[in-house]
């Protein structure tokens, strides 16, 4: 289509573009050109918004799969989640360091994935800090303010400098005045040039302390001599200045600011000028305590002052969003600490949205309002910290959050009773059961609907139609208008996702062969037989769920290996194949298959009786049985101590118990010893139960 | 009996005082090796001693003995460097040492060229060699590898095997009478580019990228950080450039053959020193070419000489061995 028409259907160049309305491939690409990559979309509710977010690397890796996350404004978000699980990925994705292989990204509801990451409005702080060794701090947090351009009123710099000439011999006492201009040429006090002196003191502009400079005074009864005689000097030559607008038809406002002819006042789009710059340096240097180190080179600084310059340098851009990519770890722990109470804080003083990555739990439950934990790829769970750590959503975040890691035990599940390898028995009571019956119910349905749609024949019974009853006849339009009512019925009954696109395009065809159009219904016939010979699709949802459960569940002795060498291609071949394709994996359809069936029939018998789970408690709910009392509390069972750590508030104590390695943590109020019998007691309301097959939470 | 006594307070002195013996022996390893390595010294330094005095000699102790290399017996004197550049010949019991038939050598226009081809030609390879490598390491573009691949393979290429082609094509874009031709087939070098990308690829790729997002252009970046991060490496590789521009003489003799008076002034003085030597054959005429020899080799020792820390700290960063 040509430019002109596309303009006139869709609306004028360079504004952005509604999100919602439906165009062709084609024709998006152009109008993205056209409306200088600028979509926005009605229907984003949140800021900043990930939608499906996949990521492959060109060597056929795939680091993300399916992201789905909304970010409101003043949000902190962390993603967390052990080396290799895609976060920093994600977070180079949303800047625009890395492509993103599809899915959708909207920052402030405008759809970024095609912006440059200079036009997404975002700041980073880099894990290496990124500072330039050849610039002074000063420079390092001015940079990216000096190539910035503000549209704003367009201002006559020489009034203001001359106001502010006057200004300052009105006011400054011309004792004090004497005192900075022998300070100004005092070589020892380090200043590029003596006007500079001038304008950091007063904080006036360039312009105004040259004039400054220019007028020599020699001392202070010089200054009070010629004073009078340069101020009117200085006004009259501002007059001059106004009549030079006049003349044109502007006019000058009381902030300097050129009015046209209209009475509005000129905008235009300009770089910062060095006062503004140097306003906002000084100001973020307030902010973050650099103000002595602003002369400074990068190598001259410590860790910490390295890091607070790459803040100062995120933050003097008021950018939209924050980014942050594990900006604490390569400090020293106690720094560590230090910095990131000093981040929440700054966090709280400006309120810019940010998203924050690290491995580290501890400081992901710390700052975040919300956190993300991922792993291989996968996101596990979102929610707030509180959420997380109370109800993680399976194994895998239970035991990743929290420090020292959740102790995980394998037990037997019996009517509402756990049963530990040794027999020691915790009854969970009769809410449990309930719990847990409809926790399986639900599963068994989710399963079963999962299987429905894998074994999911329609497509199959579509081609096979197609094929007997159109594909003879293809090239008699009134034939195959007669065949395609049945062909829709068979679609409709399909529990594919991909239906509807389907049904659609089967109207198409009738719509084209009623308008007569004899060659373009035959190619949609050929893409109907495309499209109808691809295996059926699960969606991300039952993917992931299928996936953890490949990963972290029962079935897993040899499948571990297998997922990995589904996502990081071992083989060499594989390697190749994926290279030349380097498309978004699709999972083997009879994968999972098996595991959905061998996970239904796992399911059912659990409804039935008794089965095998994984029990969960956390060091923080072990006690020792004299110390502690609640009506929760389980019978007391008898440990050897192993290494006893002292924390200084708390002990961690290592035993043995019930085949796996049990860490309590437990207040020091009695010192145990290692080595020797101690009786430790659980809290039964917080007691964690896993399903085996699943690895998900029972609750 | 005497043997063993003497073996005895041998072993004693060893034992109580190792450093009394140490200093009583000779050491005679260091003393061959400092014979050796005087010996290598003076066979290299000799020709310049030759070529520095010989240099300010008359025309008539051209040829001395020996012994009176570094004192002449009618002194010192600068008339060979007067006779070069000024062109006043000296002469010898009356008579001038030149023949008529020799052209008047143009020192001056030998340096200028020699200063465009050293200077001039070595800047601009700096702007190439560096913009290649910056796009190298830090631009992600299709076939980077394969382009890179190809460069390098281009190196096994002796630099003689392309002489004729860069030739053939000089004189079909009618460059031959131009000294930029000087310069050009060698902006096309790829061991510097090679050298400042290594330099280059161990810059942190965030700063780019950080610098890209505050909004900054490639072209930006690369002269707001990556040149004056990578000064050291540009500082080596001139050096080295220089050094190549200076001595250069297959090229430009190919280039400007034939000592026609137009010919001459695009000769470089490597070029005009060959000319010189070949008119410089009779005993009374050496002088002129040691004088030349001085010219030519002055400015490549003073640079060597200031700059040797930086060259010695350039390649170490720039991680070059040997």
């Amino acid at each position: 289509m040509r430019k002109q028409e596309l303009i006139e259907k869709y609306g004028e160049p360079n504004t952005p573009l509604d999100g919602s309305i439906e165009v062709t491939p084609s024709e998006a690409r152009q109008l993205l050109k056209i409306h200088n990559n600028k979509v926005e979309s009605g229907n984003i509710d949140s800021f900043v918004s990930l939608k499906n977010i996949n990521k492959v690397y060109p060597n056929g890796v795939q680091a993300v799969f399916d992201f789905n996350l909304d970010i409101e404004a003043h949000d902190f978000i962390v993603l967390v989640g052990p080396s290799g699980c895609g976060k920093s990925t994600t977070l180079r994705m949303i800047a625009g360091l890395e492509d993103i292989t599809t899915g959708y990204l909207y920052i402030d509801k405008v759809l970024s994935n095609y912006l440059q990451s200079k036009d997404r409005d975002i700041s980073m702080v880099f894990q290496s800090y990124a500072l330039y060794p050849n610039m002074t701090v000063y420079d390092n947090i001015a940079f990216p303010l000096k190539i910035r351009k503000i549209y704003g009123p367009k201002k006559e710099y020489r009034v203001i400098a001359n106001n502010e000439v006057i200004n300052l011999l009105k006011t400054v006492p011309s004792a004090d005045l004497e005192k900075s201009i022998q300070d100004s040429q005092d070589r020892t006090i380090n200043f590029g040039k003596q006007f500079e002196y001038f304008s950091t003191k007063y904080d006036i502009s360039d312009r105004a302390s040259k004039i400054i400079v220019r007028y020599k005074f020699l001392s202070q009864d010089d200054i009070e001599a010629r004073k009078d005689n340069i101020i009117s000097q200085l006004e009259q030559e501002n007059e001059g200045f106004v009549q030079e607008l006049a003349n044109k038809g502007y006019s000058l406002n009381e902030n300097c600011e050129i009015v046209d002819p209209n009475g509005e006042v000129v905008k235009q789009k300009h770089r910062m000028t060095k006062e503004e710059i140097r306003r906002k340096v000084f100001n973020a240097a307030r902010i973050l305590d650099l103000g002595p180190y602003l002369d400074r080179r990068p190598k001259e600084l410590s860790g910490g002052q390295m890091q607070r310059v790459a803040l100062g340098r995120a933050i003097v851009r008021d950018a939209k969003l924050f980014l942050m990519d594990e900006p604490l770890s390569n400090l020293d722990a106690k720094l560590r600490v230090q910095m990131r109470s000093e981040i929440v804080s700054l966090h709280e003083k400006i309120g810019a949205t940010s998203i924050y990555v690290t491995h580290d739990q501890t400081e992901a439950m710390t700052m975040a309002t919300k956190i993300v934990v991922m792993s291989k790829g996968w996101v596990q769970q979102i929610g707030t910290p509180q959420e997380v750590y109370h109800n993680p959503r399976n194994i895998f975040v239970a035991t990743f959050i929290g420090s020292p890691a959740m102790n995980i035990f394998d037990g037997t599940y019996n009517g509402g009773k756990v049963i530990f390898q040794d027999g020691y028995t915790v009854d969970l009571g009769k809410e449990f059961v309930e719990k847990h019956d409809k926790f399986f119910e639900f599963k068994v349905k989710d399963t079963e609907r999962i299987l429905s749609v894998i074994n999911d024949k329609s497509f199959e019974n579509a081609l096979a139609y197609l094929n007997e009853n159109i594909v003879p006849v293809v090239n008699d339009p009134q034939a195959v208008n007669e065949a395609l009512p049945a062909l829709r019925q068979i679609l409709e009954g399909s529990l594919q996702e991909e239906k509807d696109n389907l049904i659609e395009g089967v109207d198409e065809i009738a719509m084209l062969i009623e308008q007569g159009d004899n060659s373009k219904y035959r190619k949609g016939i050929k893409h109907l037989l495309r499209l109808l010979a691809k295996p059926n699709k699960l969606n991300e949802r039952d993917i992931a769920s299928l996936h953890s459960a490949m990963v972290f569940g029962a079935f897993n002795e040899n499948k571990e290996k297998e997922a990995q060498v589904l996502s990081y291609g071992k083989n060499k071949k594989e390697i190749k194949a994926k290279k030349k394709s380097h498309k978004v994996q699709t999972y083997d359809i009879n994968e999972l298959r098996d595991l959905a069936e061998k996970l239904l029939a796992a399911f059912n018998e659990a409804l039935k009786g008794p089965h095998s789970i994984k029990i969960g408690v956390r060091p923080e709910h072990i006690h020792l049985d004299d110390e502690f009392t609640s009506k929760n509390k389980t019978k007391g069972f008898e440990v050897t101590t192993g290494v006893v750590e002292l924390m200084g508030t708390e002990l961690l104590l290592h035993a043995e118990w019930n085949g796996a390695d049990v860490i309590a943590k437990i207040s020091t109020g009695t010192l145990v010893k290692p080595h020797e019998q101690v009786k430790l007691t659980l809290d039964k309301s917080l007691i964690k139960v896993f399903d085996n097959n699943s690895c998900e939470t029972i609750e | 009996m005497e043997r063993n006594l003497t073996l005895g307070s041998f072993n004693s002195l060893s034992r109580s005082g190792t450093q009394i013996k140490d200093r009583r022996r000779v050491p005679v390893f260091k003393i061959v090796s400092f014979i050796i390595l005087f010996v290598f010294c003076a066979v290299w330094i000799s020709p310049f001693i030759i070529l520095f005095t010989g240099a300010f000699r008359s025309a008539q102790d051209a040829m001395t003995y020996p012994g009176q290399i570094i004192f002449p017996h009618s002194g010192y004197t600068i008339e060979q460097f007067e006779w070069i550049l000024a062109g006043k010949i000296p002469t010898v019991d009356g008579k001038e040492v030149q023949q008529p038939s020799v052209q008047t050598y143009q020192f001056g226009y030998w340096i200028m060229n020699s200063c465009f081809s050293a200077i001039g030609g070595t800047l601009i390879y700096l702007l190439v060699a560096s913009l290649a490598a910056y796009a190298f390491v830090f631009i992600d573009f299709k076939y980077r590898n394969l382009i890179f691949a190809i460069c390098i393979g281009s190196m096994v290429i002796p630099g003689a095997a392309t002489t004729i082609g860069n030739l053939t094509n000089i004189y079909s874009w009618g460059l031959n009478k131009s000294i930029l031709a000087l310069i050009i087939p060698g902006l096309g070098g790829i061991y510097g580019m090679y050298l400042i990308k290594t330099f280059f690829a161990g810059i942190p790729k965030d700063l780019v990228e950080s610098a890209k997002m505050d909004g900054y252009s490639d072209i930006q970046i690369f002269f707001k950080i990556i040149l004056p991060l990578g000064k050291t490496v540009l500082f080596v590789q001139g050096l080295f450039g220089f050094m190549g521009g200076w001595n250069d003489l297959v090229w430009p003799q190919m280039l400007y053959p034939g000592s026609t008076e137009a010919n001459m002034k695009l000769w470089t003085l490597q070029v005009g020193m060959a000319y010189v030597v070949n008119n410089s054959k009779a005993a009374d005429q050496v002088g002129s070419a040691l004088a030349g020899g001085v010219i030519a080799v002055l400015p490549v020792l003073v640079v060597y000489l200031i700059a040797q820390n930086k060259i010695i700290e350039g390649m170490s960063s720039a991680g070059i061995k040997g």
